[in-house]
């Protein structure tokens, strides 16, 4: 009933998916850094999935198309950020969902970048939200 | 290693074993036993997370400084949560928050509710709230007392639910919303609204796409769960605590909202009598307030649409097995509807009759 039940909520969205795509970057880098095992398939779709939702969230045209919810936090930042570049980040992540989706593909530096820079966008909301739930 | 995390790390692996420390020390009743263990497990395995962070070779690497500082801030929020949480309610458990917490157990037990019954404790000062990961429900202390605003456990008790079961439940109902919203914007433009107008739709879909289907799915579980009591609770809040029921927040959606939420999921349950005579004292309430439905209100909540919704929240709650209300007794939706009655009929002796139906749910539990 209060405020604080909402954003406990938003806070485990964000933190969640923050969480998630960290732990991956970071299978990612080790791989390509030591060739440690890469990322496994599943966790490679999961990730592509969150990549193509958030980006049908970020286009006017696609979010009649999202099958999962990205907290919109998340969402105004990445937007914020590119401003009138939007459209060139839609194609990066166009491009880093595809190298995920395709098994073999190895993800180049173009798609870490994008999926640091998600992370970013989810660990800033996170961040902002735990300290909403404290300090209003 | 960056030169400002490294420290800090340690800082908090001191935290982490402070928190496995008091965990482990804790003697609780047996009602708050398996919440302890949960989050003890929680700790244990943030432990392990930090350990493993301080010996990553990659630590001192440029390209990963980032993603380490960031599992250093979820890490350091688990370890804030749990101390501000479920470690401040566990170290002050007393008989209050013990009956409480058998209390939800009951009401989770009663509506086949999915999930372990959380703990809860009446400490609050910020009226019912919920931290779902960490299986915590907080209540104003006099609520251990009083039956009047314990509908709203159940709504609190959806705040697990919708965390725990959003795909089947926040999915369905989000993609309802986009189809809505995709119509009516396109509707609008055809029949030649102003931008700003159109602007303000959009607005309320990303409004019920993030925070209000969460609220109203609360209310519906509610509802569906303790029947008229829950509305009428809502009644007594919002009397209680509203400046302007239509106003808009980002969090909830209005009170008012709410309210016409309420009445029609008890409307598709066949209590539409109950929910007129709410309706009637909602109405009451407002010509005494004074307030009056604003232009935008049935933009930003069709009533179209909360049918549908409301009738899919219903169909949903029955997919993951949850009992809609029946005036059955020895339950406690059927004690807290009694109670309602009780009160409408007999206020002056209301309090006489509460305190003796506590005691004696006091020994059933």
């Amino acid at each position: 009933m209060s405020d604080i039940s909402a954003l406990s909520h938003d806070y485990e969205s964000s933190a969640k998916l923050a969480e998630e795509l960290n732990e991956a970057i970071l299978i990612i880098k080790k791989a390509r850094l030591h060739g440690t095992p890469d990322l496994p398939q599943d966790q490679r779709k999961k990730i592509a999935s969150t990549v193509r939702n958030i980006r049908l969230q970020l286009d006017p045209e696609g979010q009649n198309l999202q099958e999962e919810f990205v907290p919109p936090e998340i969402a105004s930042r990445l937007t914020e950020r590119h401003g009138q570049q939007l459209a060139y980040f839609l194609e990066d992540l166009h491009k880093a969902e595809v190298a995920l989706a395709e098994e073999a593909s190895p993800l180049d530096e173009k798609a870490i970048e994008v999926l640091d820079e998600i992370c970013d966008a989810a660990d800033a909301t996170a961040s902002a939200v735990f300290r909403r739930m404290r300090r209003r | 290693m960056p030169s400002f995390l490294g420290p800090l790390l340690h800082d908090l692996a001191e935290r982490y074993r402070f928190l496995d420390h008091e965990l482990a020390g804790l003697q609780l009743p047996p009602e708050a036993e398996e919440c302890r263990k949960r989050i003890h497990h929680l700790v244990q395995r943030g432990k392990r997370q930090i350990d493993r962070v301080l010996l990553d070779p990659d630590m001192n690497r440029r390209g990963f400084a980032r993603n380490f500082y960031h599992s250093y801030k979820r890490l350091s929020e688990l370890a804030q949560g749990v101390d501000e949480g479920p470690l401040l309610v566990f170290s002050r458990f007393r008989e209050s928050d013990r009956f409480l917490t058998r209390v939800i157990a009951k009401m989770c037990r009663d509506s086949a509710f999915p999930h372990e019954a959380p703990v809860c404790a009446a400490m609050s000062s910020q009226y019912y709230w919920t931290v779902p990961g960490m299986d915590l429900v907080l209540v104003p202390h006099a609520d251990a007392t009083h039956l009047l605003g314990w509908p709203d456990l159940y709504h609190e008790l959806a705040h697990f639910l919708v965390s725990r079961d959003e795909r089947i439940l926040l999915r369905p109902l989000r993609r309802r919303l986009r189809d809505y919203f995709k119509r009516a914007i396109s509707e609008a433009g055809r029949n030649g609204w102003s931008p700003p107008a159109i602007a303000d739709l959009r607005r309320y879909r990303d409004l019920w796409l993030d925070d209000w289907i969460v609220e109203f799915v609360c209310d519906w579980f509610a509802t569906f769960v303790a029947g008229p009591s829950f509305g009428w609770t809502n009644l007594r809040l919002c009397a209680r605590v509203s400046t302007d029921v239509f106003d808009v927040f980002e969090t909830h959606p209005s009170d008012a909202a709410r309210t016409l939420a309420i009445q029609v999921m008890l409307e598709s349950l066949g209590f539409g009598s109950e929910a007129s005579e709410i309706t009637g004292r909602w109405n009451e309430m407002l010509r005494t307030a004074g307030a009056s439905e604003p232009q935008f209100f049935k933009a930003a909540y069709p009533e179209a649409l909360m049918r549908d919704l409301s009738d899919e929240a219903g169909r949903l709650f029955g997919v993951l097995g949850i009992k809609r209300y029946t005036s059955s007794s020895g339950t406690l939706p059927d004690l807290l509807n009694e109670a309602w009655r009780r009160l409408h009929s007999d206020g002056a002796s209301f309090s006489a009759w509460e305190r003796d139906r506590l005691s004696q749910l006091d020994g059933e539990l």
